[in-house]
């Protein structure tokens, strides 16, 4: 069978199963880099998963969340229980750009390695393009060991499929860089794929800390492309582009802001400290176009 | 005595009561509480750039708490009001003043920063000259209050005093009341340590584990022409703690503000006043820190101040 008429098999697998909401995902560890990921036997092999009888998978539609308002119509703030939780701001006036609102994200300098502010689609999406207009904050004086990342990816832990992830990641520490990854595990913890790039992006002066760019992705059944624009008008400059080890199942849309003990940056292995200071990370929409397939 | 008499005398006495006076002169703020609710304050005016204000948001530290962020701007000049800074559209005077701010939290991220957060009055007028009132932190170190008004010699306005005093307020410490002129070159010099009206209080009770950026407090000061109490709520009782109830003088003058004033808050990089317990505390701001205000206070004393103007002419 081919790849793509395996993937084909697995969309309607999924189409036709019944099922049930899936538990939330929760954030899990920063999933381990490997330099020289094993090669899984035959990428090419059809998954042949035991589909639960139970399994159920609501897609959403076309959304674009401009965080106009205190809440989200499409994404679920991750609150803690206390109701002492000072990271999520929606609706809030841009810190950068005159008369737009934003949703403000604030790293708690209380939070441990791994810990932070996240917010998750309310249902699943699948092959589509994804996008995130948004601006890291500028702490390269103050802080400049930082561990602080910003993860924009997709995600999901399946007892079927297993743990998929397509990432695109900024490090606070590092503001000409753009971070891309995907990462598998079989259900059973076999087949592992970790992909782990830092990119500098073929844009003039690229920044994330000085201004809004918009970053995004491109998942269809057979290949993801990453990519940034300076501004909607512009070209997509892509970052990079895999036709292999595809993600195959849905996977739920998240958009995490963390301290990160042991990501470090492209040049600067020391930067894991904790923050010093609740930085802010500005986010002024995210947007989701399912493809036609 | 005929009861049309007595009533006439009665409405006589009672409009004559100079406590009910009201002052309706345009030109000058009547009393008012901005909360900060809207997307840009209703009682004062900002300068510079739109986006060091965020009026009418969600407080960074209290739920339920609608403020006014100011943020500072890494880039901005050294010097009193190159940061954020607000005025009230009109002219202050003589009443009581009062406000619940919080101050950036910087201990960890820049414990050498220069940074102040002014709350005070300034004005400068010809013929009268400077009339300021100051609460300032230097957010260096934040369980320390500095306190003091600057004026003008009537003689000479171009010609200042300072009189202040500094508190830390943790333990309690007063850690200077004191005063410099032009006279002698602003040098630094303490009251007599007989002088009751500049040294009132001696003590003060430290409120346990003060420290102006980790929480809002309600601070203000008590204005009269001939006396000047600073105080502040203490955040558990409520009860108003006196900082400083100033009826003192100096060698050259009161140290008194007499003359209409603008109110005012300011956040604002120096890069020579160093906080007093860190002599390196001058850096520049490598964050735009946030510095929250709650609100701000104003009631005006009405028969002091229509007194005034009528007896300055003013």
């Amino acid at each position: 069978m081919t790849g793509k008429l395996a993937s084909f098999a697995l969309m309607a697998l999924f189409l036709f199963s019944a099922c049930v909401e899936k538990p939330d995902p929760v954030p899990e560890d920063d999933p381990p880099v490997i330099d020289n990921p094993t090669e899984p036997e035959d990428p090419q092999k059809p998954i042949e998963p035991e589909v639960p009888a139970d399994k159920d998978v609501t897609l959403m539609e076309e959304f674009s969340e401009e965080f106009s308002g205190a809440d989200s119509g499409y994404f679920d703030f991750g609150y803690r229980d206390d109701g002492e939780d000072f990271r999520f701001f929606s609706g809030f006036p841009s810190l950068s750009e005159n008369g737009n609102t934003i949703l403000m994200l604030r790293l708690d300098p209380a939070d441990g390695a791994g810990n932070g502010a996240s917010i998750s689609a309310r249902d699943y999406t699948y092959y589509g393009s994804y996008s995130i207009r948004m601006r890291i904050p500028d702490i390269v004086s103050v802080q400049p060991k930082l561990g602080a990342c910003v993860d924009f990816e997709l995600f999901d832990d399946d007892p079927v499929y297993g743990r998929d992830k397509i990432t695109l990641g900024l490090r606070l520490a590092d503001r000409g860089g753009v971070y891309v990854s995907l990462y598998h595990l079989d259900a059973d913890g076999g087949n592992p794929v970790s992909i782990d790039e830092a990119i500098v992006p073929g844009l003039s002066d690229f920044n994330a800390a000085a201004k809004n760019y918009i970053y995004g992705f491109d998942w269809s059944e057979d290949a993801i492309a990453w990519w940034v624009k300076a501004k909607p008008s512009a070209d997509k400059t892509i970052l990079k582009e895999i036709k292999e080890s595809i993600p195959p199942q849905p996977l739920r849309l998240r958009l995490r802001y963390y301290h990160s003990g042991n990501s470090s940056t492209r040049d600067n292995a020391s930067a894991t400290q904790a923050p010093n200071y609740p930085y802010e990370l500005e986010t002024d929409w995210i947007k989701y176009t399912p493809s036609q397939q | 005595m005929k009861p049309t008499v007595l009533t006439i005398a009665l409405a006589l006495t009672v409009f004559a009561l100079p406590a009910l006076a009201q002052d309706t002169d345009s030109r000058f703020m009547g009393e008012f509480t901005e909360n900060f609710d809207s997307a840009r304050p209703e009682y004062f005016n900002t300068s510079g750039s739109a986006l060091r204000y965020y009026c009418g948001v969600p407080s960074l530290s209290e739920k339920g708490t609608g403020v006014m962020l100011m943020r500072i701007n890494p880039s901005d000049p050294a010097g009193a009001g190159r940061g954020p800074e607000i005025t009230t559209k009109k002219t202050t005077h003589f009443g009581t003043y009062s406000a619940r701010i919080r101050v950036p939290d910087v201990k960890k991220a820049q414990p050498n920063v220069g940074v102040v957060v002014g709350y005070f009055t300034y004005r400068f007028t010809r013929g009268f000259g400077l009339s300021e009132i100051d609460f300032e932190w230097l957010i260096a170190d934040p369980t320390l209050i500095y306190i003091g008004t600057w004026t003008s010699d009537p003689q000479n306005v171009n010609n200042l005093q300072r009189v202040g005093r500094t508190i830390n307020l943790a333990t309690g410490r007063i850690l200077y009341t004191n005063y410099r002129s032009y006279h002698d070159g602003n040098r630094n010099h303490n009251f007599d340590s007989s002088d009751d009206a500049s040294l009132t209080p001696r003590t003060i009770a430290p409120i346990e584990g003060y420290n102006a950026s980790k929480q809002f407090y309600v601070y203000g000061f008590d204005w009269y022409p001939d006396r000047l109490t600073w105080w502040i709520e203490h955040p558990q009782t409520g009860e108003k703690i006196i900082l400083w109830d100033y009826q003192g003088s100096t060698p050259n003058f009161s140290g008194i503000p007499q003359s209409p004033t603008t109110y005012m808050l300011n956040y604002w990089h120096t890069r020579d006043w160093a906080v007093d317990t860190n002599p390196r505390s001058t850096e520049a701001p490598k964050y735009p820190y946030f510095l929250e205000v709650d609100w701000m206070k104003y009631q005006p004393y009405d028969d002091i101040n229509i007194e005034w103007r009528q007896n300055n002419n003013y």
